[in-house]
């Protein structure tokens, strides 16, 4: 896979179209990522465009040796606490995301959209540089070492920052009155599932 | 064998358990503290929860018209930051574009510009300098490399100059 990345970064450094497959792998992931962080679609919409640029006028003095995802990461998340200064503190996503259907009971889905409501708001009252941690552990699945690599951080700090920022999500969903909600699935059956 | 962990340190411990890279041994030693502290099991369970809700998380699927609009603006990248890398035939509309900004020059100032045109058709290298200043003066600028084909096709265009502007000065 990294073989292959790396094929693909050297030849859209000289060629653009080749940087289609490029952004076709990550953008996604990198419009998810940037929603979660904005809380706006067209902001998402708008970064993710301005990260896949900047990234290829960057490609040619990145170091192909390098993980690419952890760069472009960097390259997201700076653009997004950029456009986060001197906003109000927390934001509020402009519409929540609805859950595929599936087949609980219609009461058990619209408790598992509240709950998902709740979650999202959570994770936006974060301060950025938690909100940040957050989503690249858990929604992007980086490891330890690309979330420290992305956030221009030691890996020992990278770490304090996540327990931390895990912490400080955990009080907010208390607050919010999740962690009661949970309890109750969890009596129903032996998984917890939101 | 370690002597059994505190609450303390397995509070500490419980996020890198969580996060699955302790080694066997320490990941031992919390699970046994939890398996015996009812206070650390709960800590435990509420962070994992914690982690579970944003993992569940659904995604929001990027639009369709993103990939377009994001290519076409890297295209611009592209193009912004290699000015000069232009098609040869760009080049050559460019010039054709001087061509009939120069045909409106002749009727004013007639025979200097056939004996410009002249001198650089005798020399291939005078035919460069020749085109980009007749360019300038029809206030375009123009960027032309060096390749055979440009050389063809620029010494085929002084020709046409030739022949339009012969055509203008006689009609």
């Amino acid at each position: 896979m990294q073989e292959l990345e790396a094929a693909l970064i050297e030849a859209a450094r000289s060629d653009p179209e080749a940087f289609a497959e490029v952004v076709l792998r990550y953008q996604d992931r990198l419009y998810n990522y940037l929603y979660r962080m904005t809380g706006s679609r067209e902001d998402a919409q708008d970064l993710t465009q301005e990260a896949f640029v900047r990234a290829y006028r960057a490609l040619p003095r990145f170091n192909l040796e390098a993980p690419f995802r952890p760069w472009l990461y960097k390259i997201a998340t700076n653009l997004a606490i950029n456009h986060l200064k001197g906003r109000k503190p927390s934001i509020v996503l402009e519409e929540y995301v609805p859950s595929p259907p599936n087949e609980y009971s219609p009461e058990r889905q619209v408790e598992a959209a509240e709950t998902q409501r709740l979650v999202s708001q959570a994770i936006a009252q974060l301060p950025e540089h938690y909100r940040s941690v957050v989503l690249l552990r858990h929604v992007e699945e980086l490891s330890y070492e690309e979330i420290a690599r992305t956030l221009d951080l030691p890996l020992g700090t990278a770490k304090v920052r996540l327990h931390r920022a895990r912490a400080a999500l955990q009080e907010k969903l208390t607050a919010l009155g999740l962690h009661g909600a949970a309890d109750r699935w969890a009596k129903d059956d032996a998984t917890v599932t939101p | 064998m370690n002597p059994p962990l505190t609450c303390t340190v397995t509070r500490r411990l419980l996020h890198p358990y969580l996060d699955g890279v302790l080694s066997d041994l320490e990941r031992r030693d919390v699970e046994q503290h939890v398996a015996g502290c009812a206070g650390c099991r709960q800590a435990f369970v509420a962070l994992e929860r914690t982690a579970l809700l944003v993992e569940c998380l659904p995604r929001v699927a990027a639009p369709p018209a993103l990939l377009a609009r994001t290519m076409a603006a890297v295209r611009a990248e592209h193009r912004r930051a290699r000015p000069t890398a232009w098609h040869p035939l760009a080049s050559l509309v460019v010039v054709l574009a001087a061509v009939l900004g120069a045909a409106t020059v002749v009727a004013a100032s007639g025979e200097p510009l056939l004996a410009t045109l002249d001198a650089a058709l005798a020399d291939p290298s005078e035919v460069f300098p020749t085109l980009a200043s007749l360019a300038v003066e029809a206030q375009l600028s123009v960027v032309l490399g060096s390749s055979a084909l440009l050389v063809a096709g620029a010494v085929a265009l002084v020709h046409l100059m030739r022949g339009e502007l012969s055509a203008a000065a006689a009609g």
